[in-house]
């Protein structure tokens, strides 16, 4: 692919009203989901690979491509605005984003981290254009001993970043989210594990009523709790972000985008990783460390690039090996396979410019993301004008909706309240609720690739450590726990005698 | 003169509205008002979700109402099954599945519902494909099974999860051809398949459809079709029958397609019969069976029920002698084959 | 670096203690599963990874609770604990949830709309957040927009 062909493409794409069009209403489906706690991207793309199956391939391709983009962005307007990611990936967003609007910036967050969202899906895409063969490779070299790193690394770093002064309380959320991933058949032997008998616990917590339980119902009761009247004036003459303002951070973003173009890359790893990954990295690099949490703006454009990033990095093995990097990349999979264009490494050769038309179609996706989100800034930041008693019922509602919407069991709405409640006492005890959550999406992928690797060498677990990727893993996670063990008192000596190993003990 | 029109008019856009002809005499055909619903029990983009949708976009024509597909993944596909049969018997949900997993759910004890408890529409026929690394020193099945009997239970064999299709075949060529393995567990068909690809497994023996594109790719080599026919695999050539080496051997395989709760309105289920019998025989529907690797079916009704009870021999007595069966096949009434 | 713990002591008692009970009754759980039978040996027990998570979170709940006691001894009375837990909201905490579960419970007992409309109403005015005139506008916009959205445009099934 030249660039050339790549430039022939956008310009057809440009130039087909129909095109633009699809693209436009895709963007903007993509972001009303996408706000919407509940709503994900996944579920935006599975109904709608369903609505575009009557359309020629090119048409419905680009409907969902303009959806995932527009999903992926439009979750940080909820996460800003009141403090509930709207989709997993913008659980960091919320850190830096809800402060910023609390101290009357709520349009400048927005602007910021929709131009942050822009060039992170842009960065991702030129990754895509340019290695996709050869990142697709990388992606093999993930076997059960990494995904099991993977996974306890990514419960260290959330825990030591939500927990900034207590980050034992940090890595204790994130153990109980694992713990509660547990419950159901397990994903080896299908053994019923703490199921009592019951069908609905058979499958386990779904993983949406337990987000949106967590933080949506937990927001929820939080705000009640207080009596008091909060609403917040917000400045609006400063949606679009300056230009010399974004360049400023070009360090975070060019990182970023690199890490969460990798994550995207790695199967099974999606959106969320990536943003906190891009986040804990900034974070770690950045002059003013104590900003972060509190309304740091590089905070927000770190998070914000990396999880964007990682959609055009969870495309490349799509593309290359039909292998899903995300989980709304194994929608647009499956969508690409029911429409003929069967993802794998025979795709490039029997259709030859099918990955030039699918980076342009991500490009003008992107751009049309942009200005749609950009317009609707002003009417969206006028919710935080409404007192939030009268706001908060109208959320439940959704949440409830959100629950129940995706597989329509009204267990799940049960599933909800109780992760809610779980949530708010944890919260209220001084426990993040990031980690729960984190712990909870990587729980099988931590529990299934540690017994996998075990039994794939007969209880061997010399590869843990020998294996290039693992080894690298380890280091980085003992490094976080090392680094962040200036634990209050006493157990910060005990830990250390006890030479920890990361995420406390495992 | 013109109210004797209108009258003629508006009996006949309500005829069109409720589906009545006027005139006609007997039951009258059942026609959807709203929305269809098929709970897929499994997550987007595996097998069953993809022969779901493609069936639920050519099934929507002739039935003249919109057909939304759900997931509700879970517990092997047995939650979302018990969900369509909680559900009101009016017609507007239904499932879709494998025969062997809605085989596998009373014999592993996961639900009270036999595979005679619904009725099934298949369109799709998957046979299991043994499958190494391209680069792998096993050459053929006579290989696999002496690399198997000089490493007694250190062969590794992926598959989508106990009581799997695929963990199925490899019991199957285990009780056949004598020998040990060691079964590694991967969270579905596309995984334990990717697993082989990345050289951490040795040997897969998932369906055809979940491997066609790897053997395309010429990143896994295929050894053998579980099945007494040879398949032919567009772009990859002939797959030989297994049975050329293990003459007797016991074909595994599966069929996909949507199911209905077998105590459905008889008007109801004819009206899906013949949505269905349309949806089977589209271009659509053969050249994606085609390009899958798989076999053309339109089988429903006693046709259809009949092949699955085969089916429930072996696969639930395969599952009884593998000792995961937590009831007997005997106890459910199924003969051994 | 004791300034944050002190202050929380009461409340890491609390939680390591309510943690340390639920990890405990995950361990045992885990460990009343078999650990070996002909499918699988302690290398891949299903009771494997619970028993060590709970294992470590008993162990986290337990050193939590333990700086909490040190740090709580330091201090002196409060005032009684209802007193404090009114103070806290915690009234409204559970007029919260007792709305928000009658509301799942009545799901799918009564059509959607209507129970969205009631809903809404009676938790903004129970709480003063505006008007009853605004609420009742609220309730209605709420409800006929969810629905539509969701049964219309979205086609999800809606109880």
């Amino acid at each position: 692919m030249t660039p050339w062909t790549l430039l022939a493409e956008f310009t057809r794409l440009v130039t087909n009203p129909m095109m633009m069009f699809l693209v436009l209403l895709g963007g903007q489906v993509g972001i009303i989901f996408g706000m919407l706690p509940g709503l994900t991207a996944t579920m935006a793309l599975s109904l709608l690979t369903g609505l575009t199956f009557g359309l020629p391939v090119e048409y419905a391709i680009a409907v969902l491509i303009a959806t995932y983009v527009g999903a992926i962005t439009g979750g940080s307007r909820s996460a800003v605005l009141i403090n509930i990611p709207g989709t997993p990936a913008q659980a960091a967003v919320c850190l830096d984003g809800y402060p910023l609007a609390m101290q009357g910036r709520a349009a400048e967050a927005i602007g910021l981290s929709v131009t942050a969202s822009t060039l992170g899906t842009l960065f991702g895409v030129s990754m895509l254009a340019v290695f996709a063969p050869l990142l697709g490779q990388v992606a093999l070299k993930f076997g059960s001993w990494e995904f099991f790193w993977l996974a306890i690394f990514g419960i260290v770093i959330a825990g030591s970043l939500t927990a900034p002064t207590d980050p034992i309380k940090g890595w204790m959320a994130g153990f109980l989210g694992l713990l509660m991933a547990t419950v159901g058949l397990d994903g080896i032997h299908a053994f019923p594990r703490f199921t009592f008998g019951r069908v609905e616990l058979q499958a386990g917590f779904a993983l949406i009523p337990v987000l949106v339980g967590a933080y949506g119902m937990g927001e929820i009761l939080s705000v009640m709790r207080r009596d008091e009247r909060l609403v917040v004036e917000t400045n609006l003459d400063r949606v679009i972000p300056r230009v010399r303002e974004v360049l400023r951070h070009w360090r975070h973003i060019l990182r970023s985008g690199l890490i969460g173009t990798t994550i995207g890359v790695i199967p099974g790893v999606g959106e969320d990783i990536a943003s906190w990954v891009s986040y804990d990295t900034a974070k770690r690099t950045s002059r003013t460390p104590e900003q972060f949490g509190v309304g740091s703006i590089e905070g927000l454009i770190a998070a914000e690039t990396g999880d964007n990033a990682c959609i055009g990095g969870a495309m490349i093995p799509v593309l290359t090996l039909g292998v899903p990097g995300s989980a709304p990349a194994a929608v647009l999979l499956a969508a690409l396979t029911i429409h003929g264009l069967q993802p794998g490494p025979l795709l490039v050769l029997k259709h030859p410019h099918v990955i030039a038309e699918i980076v342009a179609i991500f490009v003008a996706a992107t751009l049309a993301v942009f200005i749609l989100s950009l317009i609707f800034v002003r009417p969206m930041v006028r919710v935080l004008l409404v007192p939030r008693q009268a706001l908060m019922p109208i959320v439940y509602v959704l949440a409830v909706v959100g629950s129940y919407a995706i597989a329509a069991r009204q267990f799940d709405v049960y599933v909800m309240l109780a992760f809610g409640l779980l949530g708010f006492l944890l919260q209220a005890a001084g426990f993040p609720v990031a980690p729960l959550v984190l712990g909870f999406i990587l729980g099988p992928m931590a529990d299934d690739n540690l017994r996998r690797a075990l039994t794939l060498t007969a209880g061997d677990p010399t590869p843990f450590f020998t294996r290039p990727i693992s080894a690298i893993l380890v280091a980085l996670s003992a490094l976080t726990v090392l680094s962040r063990t200036p634990l209050p008192g006493w157990v910060a000596g005990r830990f250390r005698a006890l030479r920890p190993r990361p995420g406390g003990a495992a | 003169m013109t109210r004797l029109a209108t009258t003629v008019i508006l009996m006949f856009l309500v005829a069109g509205l409720i589906g009545v002809d006027p005139g006609q005499a007997g039951p009258a055909p059942w026609k959807p008002a709203r929305p269809i619903t098929i709970i897929v029990p499994w997550a987007a983009g595996g097998s069953t979700d993809m022969t779901a949708r493609i069936m639920a976009s050519q099934m929507e024509k002739p039935l003249g109402q919109r057909i939304v597909i759900i997931n509700s993944p879970g517990a092997g596909g047995a939650i979302g099954m018990k969900e369509v049969w909680d559900r009101p018997r009016d017609g507007y949900t239904w499932t879709a599945n494998s025969s062997t997993a809605a085989i596998s759910y009373a014999v592993l004890g996961q639900l009270d519902l036999t595979h005679r408890d619904w009725l099934y529409f298949y369109s799709l026929y998957a046979p299991n494909v043994i499958a190494v690394r391209a680069d792998s020193p096993i050459k053929d099945v006579k290989g696999l099974i002496d690399a198997m009997k000089a490493r007694p239970g250190a062969v590794t064999v992926s598959s989508a999860g106990a009581g799997s299709s695929g963990h199925l075949a490899a019991e199957t060529f285990r009780l056949a051809a004598g020998t040990t393995y060691r079964h590694i567990a991967y969270a579905g068909g596309a995984p334990a398949v990717v697993a082989a690809v990345a050289g951490e497994v040795e040997v897969v023996m998932q369906l055809s459809m979940e491997a066609a594109e790897m053997l395309r790719a010429k990143r896994l080599r295929a050894l053998a079709v579980m099945s007494s026919t040879p398949l032919e695999l567009d772009g990859y050539g002939t797959i030989p029958a297994i049975t050329t080496i293990i003459p007797n051997f016991a074909e595994t395989g599966s069929y996909f397609g949507v199911m209905v709760p077998r105590d459905l309105p008889a008007a109801v289920v004819a009206a899906v019969d013949e949505a269905f019998q349309f949806a089977a025989d589209t271009f659509t529907l053969r050249s994606f069976a085609k390009h899958m690797g798989t076999a053309h079916a339109s089988l429903s009704g006693k046709r259809a029920s009949d092949v699955t009870e085969a089916k429930a021999r072996r696969v639930a007595w395969t599952l009884f002698d593998a000792g995961l069966a937590k009831r007997s096949p005997a106890e459910l009434g199924i003969p051994k084959p | 670096m004791n300034a944050p713990a002190s202050r929380s002591a009461p409340a890491d008692v609390a939680a390591g203690l309510a943690l340390g009970v639920l990890s405990l009754a995950f361990l045992v759980g885990a460990l009343r599963m078999p650990m070996h039978t002909m499918h699988w040996t302690w290398l891949n027990a299903p009771g494997l990874v619970p028993a060590v998570l709970a294992a470590v979170l008993l162990a986290q709940a337990l050193a939590l609770m333990l700086r909490g006691l040190r740090h709580l001894r330091a201090r002196s009375g409060d005032a009684g604990l209802v007193a404090r837990a009114l103070q806290w909201g915690a009234g409204r905490v559970v007029l919260t949830l007792a709305l928000a579960l009658a509301f799942a419970f009545l799901m799918g007992r009564m059509p959607f709309a209507i129970l969205t409309a009631f809903f809404v109403f009676t938790m903004t005015v129970a709480f003063r957040g505006t008007t009853a005139w605004k609420a009742a506008a609220s309730a209605l916009i709420t409800a006929a927009a969810v629905t539509w959205v969701f049964t219309r445009v979205f086609l999800v099934p809606l109880p």
